[in-house]
């Protein structure tokens, strides 16, 4: 496979209701991660739900870093895709602090598509 | 590779007239272009060498990687440019609007941006040595990364504004609003903060060596791990700042406001705390060695594990002040 990046989805439990219910506290706790995994945020937007949640989403020049909090069950779902350089599992590993949800599954994910397909373009452009 | 054409402005207008929107790689020179129309041009790695595009509309114009050298684009329309990579050394945008536009790594040495509108721009590395940003409006912007150094931004707006490990070194913000922006880890040696409004703002291990926050308003910010060696703040505002672990050594803290303020662990070495207010203010593990602290208000503080070694404590004020040793005074 031609590996593009790694992609981490990541459910996380057990966090305080506040915490997750805090844009201000999220969007300090996505600075923090990005910073961590030595990533460069382009652009970062907030979203606060009504009654409770919050849906943060940062442009990275590696990729992205979106999460979405259900302060009620004290749960958030978290997903970071690195391409190239960064330190994705640096940047959950801050996050999960700052949000201290004490209960984490993470999965790892590698991105990319088959080396056949590049053959193939290859060989249609050499064709034309 | 195609060549750079030079074009003359009235071919170029009459082409977008009739549709066309594509100039990419062409050359223009010192031509009058004030007040045109070319919303969503593409100019992509094209020479505007002192081209006069004032009052210009350019809404979602692209410019990535030309060469906008001398340029003025005072009073443009500029929402959504993009300028990434461009050259816009000496270039001129003053009153422009820049709302959204894109000037990740580009070049902006020199360049005017007083009153310009740049609300959620990207400005990723983007260099800005030198540049005058009095009263430029940068709220919401990402300037991660970013060399401003010398820069003059006298009231200028920075609410929310990310600066994390920007270098702005010698930077002059005095009396901008920097309220709640993220400093994390930026350079702002020898920079004036006279005055300036930075409440909540994430200034976590800063470089503010030498810098001068007098009067500043500094309520609530974090300055955890930074380094403020040298730094005058005297008469500015503290309230329930952290500055945990910061080094505030040889600081001048004359008349300043630390209510509330936690130092726990931070180093005071031959601070001047005189006619400090310190009320409640968590002092614990503090190095004070030869501090003053002439006329301080200590009432309420927190001194435990406070080393007092050389302090000059003359008419401090101690009232329920919780000493080195653990005893309270009356």
């Amino acid at each position: 496979m031609e590996k593009m990046g790694t992609h981490l989805v990541v459910d996380a439990w057990q966090a305080p209701a506040e915490l997750l219910n805090d844009p201000e506290k999220i969007r300090a706790a996505m600075i923090d991660a990005i910073a961590a995994g030595e990533a460069t945020l382009i652009d970062l937007c907030l979203h606060q739900f009504s009654p409770h949640g919050v849906t943060a989403t940062a442009t990275l020049a590696e990729s992205h870093i979106a999460i979405h909090t259900w302060p009620e069950y004290g749960y958030f779902a978290a997903d970071l895709f690195f391409c190239g350089q960064g330190k994705p599992v640096v940047a959950m590993e801050v996050l999960q602090k700052a949000l201290q949800a004490k209960q984490v599954k993470m999965q790892q994910i590698e991105r990319g598509f088959p080396r056949e397909s590049i053959k193939q373009q290859l060989e249609a452009s050499i064709s034309l | 590779m195609s060549r750079i054409k030079q074009w003359k402005a009235q071919k170029l207008l009459k082409q977008y007239q009739q549709g066309n929107r594509n100039f990419i790689k062409i050359k223009l020179t010192q031509v009058n272009l004030q007040k045109v129309n070319l919303n969503g041009i593409n100019l992509s790695e094209s020479k505007l060498l002192k081209i006069d595009l004032q009052q210009a509309q350019l809404i979602n114009a692209n410019f990535t990687k030309a060469n906008l050298y001398q340029v003025k684009l005072d009073q443009a329309q500029l929402v959504d440019a993009n300028f990434f990579q461009g050259n816009l050394t000496e270039t001129s945008w003053l009153k422009s609007d820049l709302t959204g536009a894109n000037f990740s790594g580009a070049l902006m040495n020199q360049a005017q941006l007083s009153e310009a509108v740049m609300i959620h721009c990207n400005l990723v590395k983007t260099q800005l040595k030198d540049s005058e940003c009095l009263k430029t409006n940068l709220t919401g912007s990402s300037l991660t990364g970013a060399i401003f150094t010398d820069a003059n931004c006298q009231e200028a707006i920075l609410t929310k504004t990310v600066l994390t490990n920007a270098n702005l070194v010698g930077i002059n913000l005095k009396n901008a609003i920097v309220i709640r922006a993220y400093l994390h880890n930026s350079n702002l040696q020898q920079a004036n903060l006279e005055g300036a409004d930075l409440r909540f703002s994430d200034l976590r291990n800063a470089d503010l060596t030498g810098a001068n926050l007098s009067y500043a308003n500094l309520e609530n910010v974090n300055l955890t791990g930074a380094n403020l060696t040298g730094a005058n703040l005297s008469y500015a505002n503290l309230t329930a700042a952290k500055l945990t672990s910061a080094n505030l050594q040889q600081v001048i803290l004359q008349e300043t406001n630390l209510t509330g303020t936690n130092l726990l662990n931070a180093n005071l070495d031959q601070a001047d705390l005189s006619r400090a207010i310190l009320t409640q203010a968590g002092l614990l593990f503090t190095n004070l060695t030869d501090a003053n602290l002439t006329g301080a208000d200590l009432t309420k503080a927190n001194l435990i594990g406070a080393d007092l070694s050389g302090t000059n404590l003359w008419q401090v004020s101690w009232q329920k002040t919780i000493m080195p040793n653990g005893k309270t005074t009356k």
